[in-house]
């Protein structure tokens, strides 16, 4: 298989604290890979690692299977936490800057690129007057201005409103179909990144703890019946003791839900209405997925 | 006489060292060059030139060598689309083609069984008939297609009502959307319209759309006739909710169908086979797509 | 390295901050002219002491007590100027603004991660800071001598600007602008070391303003051994460069010490900027 990005056991630490603990990355040619965790469970730190700003404590990486990094560096695209924009100049001066510090020869890139990304009537308005969307899409136009194999995006759609997160997302998709760029992308909400990610990353407190294709998020998503009751506790000990079902947990108030022996529910429903449970509702239902990540995150509860 | 010297023997100095340095940086710029073209061979990139040395005509030479780079991925790009595309029509020609052949095959084994009664065994037949009915049809379709593509079809314009072909057509399959139950609401102006068309391209072009129309609407039938700034418009609507916004840039697609599963007897060439006859023909087509009620409109320049 | 310094040159040019630089420095010139005439005139008896917030102790003109008062322009004369303005830090205290900015809002506003992991070594992006700065400080404080000299026709009259002695002049800018590389190597040093603007601008003028006086306290310790720290230091130097009677041992001293520093803050800031990780 070949791949965009492979780290093995990439460490970083600031003082006692683990930020990156032995993370082990693997992004597909191809990929787009939503890399999911919450604030400060390290994303970004591994992302400037990966990108060559920041160095790693322990562990080593290889860009498109080849160690020479330098080089390799030169096909990643990189727009990581805020933008690098000059305030005081323009777009087009800060897209000049670029151009001339990446060596690209032919002029007119510039403008292309303010085309591309809608930024072309801005003038002579300066980027700090810029609202944070229009810096957004500066910051990509930088990213992309050297025609990236590869595209390292830490949070590209956080604070954009519902429009801007569509158009990016349309973005990305159209660059990753045509041109075949490989993107990493990171998110505190899965959400965002469902639409069109096709591999996942799960980090938790530093460390790698799943990575996975879309294709089994789906299996992933536990399914369960539920059942909707008016005594959640009679109903459960009659479920362990008649039916020998003892994956199930209650949500709610009045709701169990069972993820063992789904093929015999009509066992658990003659079982709970002969057993005087007034059964109101029952049925099959996948968890959603934000669901399944914030169990995967370990839940609300330790937010 | 001295000072003359001296001033020309540094101004020579001055011009060699430039001299000098130009030439390290071609040599360096050529080098760069180089390397990258190199990197560009091995790798399958979007990597494109840059220049290290900005000297002479080094980067009028690299904005031509990244055109011509840009042009063989796109070419390459194109090809691996159409390659892909080769292998998914093959696919879904195979689908096509063996979903009736299976049932015929099952429905033979039927009929060889002795213990079924005649009357049975005459059903099955009948069935057997209309699957390879069937499947001549989506040959032919297919078959059409393909000379129509290759740009083997010979048409032969001549002047056409439009009034009277389109209600023609209607009433062929007035009978099928009764049957259905879903009344269509049909509206075809006064006014007697002609256009310059193949007859019977003309046709299965109107079949086309109504057929699929009948095929994938939900209703709310709506067919109608006017005359728009000089053109013949045709408007064929329904209601729909497999259709999504997406769909619609690929729906004249050969083998584009929005049912995943195939499992209706479609091959998706139908829409196709009308966007390439009325493209042929000088017409234009277009679908869209609103709240739910998807619309196709054809439009012909209409003859005095 | 040609891009990058490609590109730095751009960013110069596109820097409003520096024609603000030079046109302060520029109205200070203008006010220590000012001030000058009018001290002369206090000291002439044309106004009255105290004018302005202008006072002169009653010894100040006791100078030229011989005979005809000594006009004070015609004593210190351009060089004089000069000294002031190059001595007494003002242009040192501009230069440290100008050069902290130029160099930390590549920190502050992130620009810096467009180049660090582009294909470009470190010491070659350091670098490519590097030579724009000496070239802003070396441009910024030519500038600055040339205005004070070309002021001194309207202030002076020419036939006492005439009489300037030339080759001190010279020497003396020469002196200046040497002190100077040295000096932008330190702050940007400071630059790369604090990463912050206000940090990066108060520890500069700090040093500036406070690390002679800290030098004077270690003459004093060292007394005894015979060891004079401040001789060593290229911001006492730029205090103490003389405007006259230039010695071999100081010019040499000169040349050596600006070298040294020069090397030694661009070599420091060079590890750092190596060592670190950019935010």
């Amino acid at each position: 298989m070949d791949y965009a990005l492979n780290t093995d056991g990439i460490t970083k630490i600031y003082g006692k604290h683990t930020v990156v603990d032995h993370v082990s990355m693997h992004v597909k040619k191809g990929d787009i890979y939503g890399f999911i965790g919450k604030n400060g469970a390290g994303k970004t730190t591994f992302m400037r690692i990966v990108a060559g700003l920041a160095a790693p404590a322990a562990g080593s990486m290889e860009l498109f299977g080849s160690g020479d990094l330098e080089m390799q560096r030169q096909r990643i695209g990189t727009l990581i936490e805020q933008p690098g924009l000059y305030g005081t100049m323009t777009a087009r001066d800060n897209l000049e800057v670029v151009r001339r510090s990446l060596g690209i020869a032919r002029k007119q890139t510039v403008d292309e690129m303010l085309e591309f990304v809608g930024l072309s009537q801005t003038g002579k308005k300066k980027v700090k007057n810029f609202s944070l969307g229009m810096k957004q899409r500066l910051g990509i136009a930088i990213a992309l201005f050297r025609s990236p194999d590869f595209l390292i995006l830490d949070e590209p759609i956080n604070g954009l409103d519902p429009e801007g997160i569509k158009e990016v997302r349309d973005l990305l998709s159209k660059l990753n179909r045509e041109k075949q760029i490989t993107i990493l992308i990171s998110s505190h909400i899965l959400g965002e990144l469902s639409k069109i990610a096709t591999s996942y990353g799960i980090i938790k407190e530093g460390v790698l703890i799943e990575e996975f294709a879309a294709e089994d998020l789906e299996s992933r998503c536990r399914r369960c019946v539920k059942l909707v009751v008016d005594d959640a506790q009679r109903a459960s000990a009659i479920l362990e003791e008649k039916c020998h079902i003892t994956e199930f947990d209650v949500p709610e108030e009045g709701v169990i839900r069972v993820f063992d022996g789904l093929d015999n529910s009509w066992i658990m429903n003659r079982e709970l209405v002969e057993n005087g449970i007034h059964l109101k509702e029952s049925y099959l239902a996948g968890q959603d997925l934000e669901g399944y990540f914030m169990d995967l995150l370990g839940g609300a509860s330790n937010d | 006489m001295e000072i003359i010297l001296a001033c020309l023997s540094i101004f020579l100095a001055a011009a060699a060292a430039v001299c000098l340095l130009r030439l390290r940086y071609y040599r360096k710029q050529i080098n760069h060059i180089k390397e990258q073209l190199l990197f560009i061979e091995a790798e399958e990139s979007n990597f494109l030139l840059t220049s290290a040395y900005p000297v002479g005509k080094t980067e009028e030479l690299i904005n031509v060598l990244n055109h011509v780079i840009e042009k063989y991925r796109q070419n390459q790009r194109r090809l691996s689309k159409a390659n892909r595309s080769y292998r998914e029509s093959i696919v879904s020609i195979s689908h096509d083609i063996r979903t009736p052949l299976t049932s015929v095959k099952g429905y033979l084994q039927l009929q060889k069984n002795k213990d079924v009664p005649a009357e049975k065994k005459a059903e099955y037949l009948r069935v057997v008939e209309r699957r390879l009915e069937e499947l001549g049809d989506i040959l032919n379709q297919l078959f059409e297609y393909a000379r129509l593509e290759a740009g083997e079809f010979q048409l032969n314009p001549q002047r056409i009502n439009v009034g009277n072909t389109f209600a023609e057509l209607i009433s062929m399959f007035y009978e099928d959307f009764m049957v259905k139950g879903l009344e269509p609401q049909v509206e075809i102006c006064q006014e007697v319209m002609f256009i310059q068309a193949d007859s019977h391209a003309f046709s299965r072009i109107l079949e086309n759309l109504i057929k699929n129309a009948l095929l994938h609407g939900m209703g709310n039938y709506h067919f109608s006739l006017t005359s728009d700034k000089g053109y013949a418009l045709i408007v064929i609507a329904n209601h729909t909710e497999q259709i999504e916004e997406k769909d619609l840039q690929q729906i004249f697609e050969r083998f584009y169908t929005t049912d995943l599963s195939r499992s209706r007897k479609t091959t998706g060439l139908g829409l196709a086979i009308a966007k390439e006859f009325t493209e042929q023909m000088g017409g234009s087509i277009e679908a869209f797509l609103q709240e739910g009620c998807f619309r196709v409109e054809v439009r012909f320049p209409l003859l005095c | 390295m040609i891009n990058l310094l490609s590109a730095e040159f751009y960013k110069l040019r596109k820097s409003k901050g520096i024609y603000i630089g030079v046109l302060v420095a520029a109205a200070l010139v203008l006010l220590l002219y000012g001030s000058l005439v009018m001290i002369d005139k206090i000291n002439q008896g044309e106004i009255a002491n105290g004018t302005a917030g202008v006072i002169v102790s009653p010894n100040a003109g006791d100078a030229g007590a011989s005979g005809t008062p000594q006009s004070m322009l015609q004593e210190i004369g351009v060089i004089g100027v000069l000294q002031q303005m190059f001595g007494g830090h003002f242009v040192g205290i501009i230069a440290a603004v100008l050069v902290s900015i130029f160099v930390i809002r590549e920190h502050s506003a992130g620009t810096i991660k467009n180049l660090v992991g582009k294909g470009y070594s470190r010491f070659a992006i350091f670098t490519a800071k590097m030579i724009p700065v000496l070239m802003l400080m070396l441009v910024f404080e030519s500038v600055v001598a040339l205005v004070t000299i070309c002021l001194g026709i309207p202030f002076m009259g020419w036939e006492l600007f005439a009489a300037t002695a030339w080759e001190d002049v010279v020497v003396y800018i020469g002196l200046q602008l040497m002190f100077g590389a040295a000096v932008a190597a330190i702050y940007m040093l400071v630059g790369e070391l604090t990463r912050n603007l206000a940090a990066g601008i108060s520890v500069s003028i700090g040093a500036l303003m406070f690390s002679t006086t800290l030098t004077a306290g270690l003459d004093l310790v060292f007394h005894q051994m015979e060891i004079e720290p401040s001789k060593y230091w290229v911001l006492d130097l730029v205090a103490a460069c003389p405007t006259v009677d230039f010695s071999a041992e100081f010019l040499v001293r000169s040349v050596l010490v600006s070298a040294v520093w020069f090397m030694i803050a661009a070599a420091l800031g060079v590890l750092h900027f190596k060592r670190t990780d950019v935010k």
